[in-house]
């Protein structure tokens, strides 16, 4: 089983997309002002609360996907076909849309759908399995 | 040969998941991006008609010196109530066709008011009547007015006008209806009494109409003639209107199924890669076998 999903991909791709997210996070760490420059200066008045907001987003984040990546790389979720589709699907998605975000220049209020979808859904199915693998002594499959 | 596999899974099951989301994303991503690049349904759309305009040969002229005012007009009842200040007039009025299309498209209109002093006007009111006519995606009957206000500070006697007729509406227009609200006479001439006979009251009854026409002047000029009367010179093009509409059920309906169609194909095609990566590689747990196992079994 294990030999089977290095060699139809699934692993290296699950990988591959877990660091585009890292990167794409750390990038928009890195250059956050135009993001929170871009919100509507009407609806949003506050702006260091918004940096202060965005920072604490994307910190969250590259904790989860660091925590996910470590079981990842660990091995405890490596052979998991489920939890690797999950992860691959939801990682991809999660780097084209800040992709989208960087080109046009979203405002940073926005990251949080990201964050909630992509990051949290693929670090609470890691969780699950986790205390599956743990407490109830599943099968690393 | 390719061999054809069929996947069994029980009802409740990660495999009915992963059908469930492939399906929901690939029938629902073409609508969110016809829907986020502008709209999937067409609202509005325009087009170009030379419509018929005639004129009504209905004109009310309003002439003001500086002690005197002067009125001429086609209506024989407005020249009775103000047969004081009533002038007679002689008109030459040409209607040509300069592009050749069977409609015409220029008026050449002439009036010449006599019984005016030599160069005392300053101020002229001109209203002149036509009938519009747009036919090509609803039917449309305007009584249409042209109105033009030229003031002068040196007393002249004569007045030279280019103009175009614009179209103006405050409504799109829709499919098929036959619109008979706006050929209403705007002066009744068989009964004109002198409540009527409000310019205000005739103006603002007229520009509050939903669909109406427009006098736009490119050029006025007032020039002194030594000469007794009052003339008035005008070239009046009929410019094509420009018409804004609703598109009918159908013609939407083309142009979201192109849109939805073409976004789809993309969409199915990846997706049934998806779907076939995770079927074969048993990413979900699915009994697998070939078609030939199963018709064997049964």
């Amino acid at each position: 089983m294990g030999l089977k999903s290095v060699q139809n991909g699934l692993v290296p791709t699950r990988f591959m997309c877990m660091l585009a997210h890292m990167v794409m996070l750390i990038s928009l760490l890195i250059r956050r002002n135009e993001y929170v420059g871009s919100c509507d200066t009407v609806l949003y008045q506050n702006v260091n609360l918004l940096n202060n907001q965005f920072i604490i987003g994307l910190s969250i984040s590259i904790g989860i996907l660091a925590i996910e990546l470590v079981t990842f790389i660990t091995g405890i979720t490596l052979f998991n076909t489920f939890q690797s589709l999950i992860s691959t699907f939801l990682h991809s998605s999660a780097a084209i849309s800040l992709s989208i975000m960087v080109f046009f220049k979203w405002c940073s209020v926005d990251f949080w759908y990201i964050f909630g979808f992509c990051s949290c859904i693929p670090f609470i199915f890691e969780i699950i399995f986790l205390i599956g693998i743990w407490l109830f002594k599943r099968t690393i499959n | 040969m390719e061999i054809s596999k069929e996947s069994f899974s029980t009802i409740v099951s990660k495999a009915t998941l992963v059908q469930i989301i492939t399906i929901t994303l690939t029938y629902l991503s073409p609508f969110l991006i016809a829907y986020f690049t502008g709209g999937f349904w067409i609202k509005e759309k325009t087009f170009t008609e030379q419509a018929e305009v005639k004129f009504q040969y209905r004109f009310i002229a309003l002439l003001e010196g500086e002690t005197n005012t002067y009125i001429s007009s086609s209506y024989e009842s407005i020249n009775q109530i103000y047969s004081n200040e009533y002038r007679p007039s002689v008109r030459t009025i040409t209607e040509l066709d300069t592009n050749e299309d069977g409609i015409n498209d220029l008026l050449e209109l002439s009036i010449f008011i006599s019984g005016i002093p030599i160069d005392t006007i300053t101020n002229i009111k001109l209203i002149l009547l036509f009938n519009s006519t747009l036919s090509a995606y609803s039917k449309l009957k305007l009584e249409s007015l042209a109105y033009l206000e030229s003031y002068n500070a040196k007393k002249s006697s004569e007045l030279n006008f280019d103009g175009e007729i614009q179209f103006v509406q405050r409504e799109k227009l829709r499919e098929k209806i036959t619109y008979n609200g706006y050929s209403y006479q705007l002066l009744n001439e068989s009964n004109i009494d002198l409540e009527a006979l409000n310019l205000d009251k005739i103006m603002r009854d007229y520009n509050s109409r939903e669909y109406s026409t427009r006098l736009i002047t490119d050029f006025v000029s007032w020039k002194n003639t030594l000469a007794e009367g009052f003339r008035i010179n005008a070239h009046i093009r009929y410019a094509p209107f420009t018409i804004s509409y609703v598109p009918a059920f159908w013609e939407q309906f083309k142009w979201g199924w192109i849109q939805y169609i073409c976004s789809l194909i993309p969409f199915i095609y990846v997706f049934k890669r998806i779907k076939i990566f995770i079927f074969e590689n048993q990413l979900v747990p699915t009994i697998s076998m070939n078609i030939t196992q199963k018709l064997k079994s049964s």
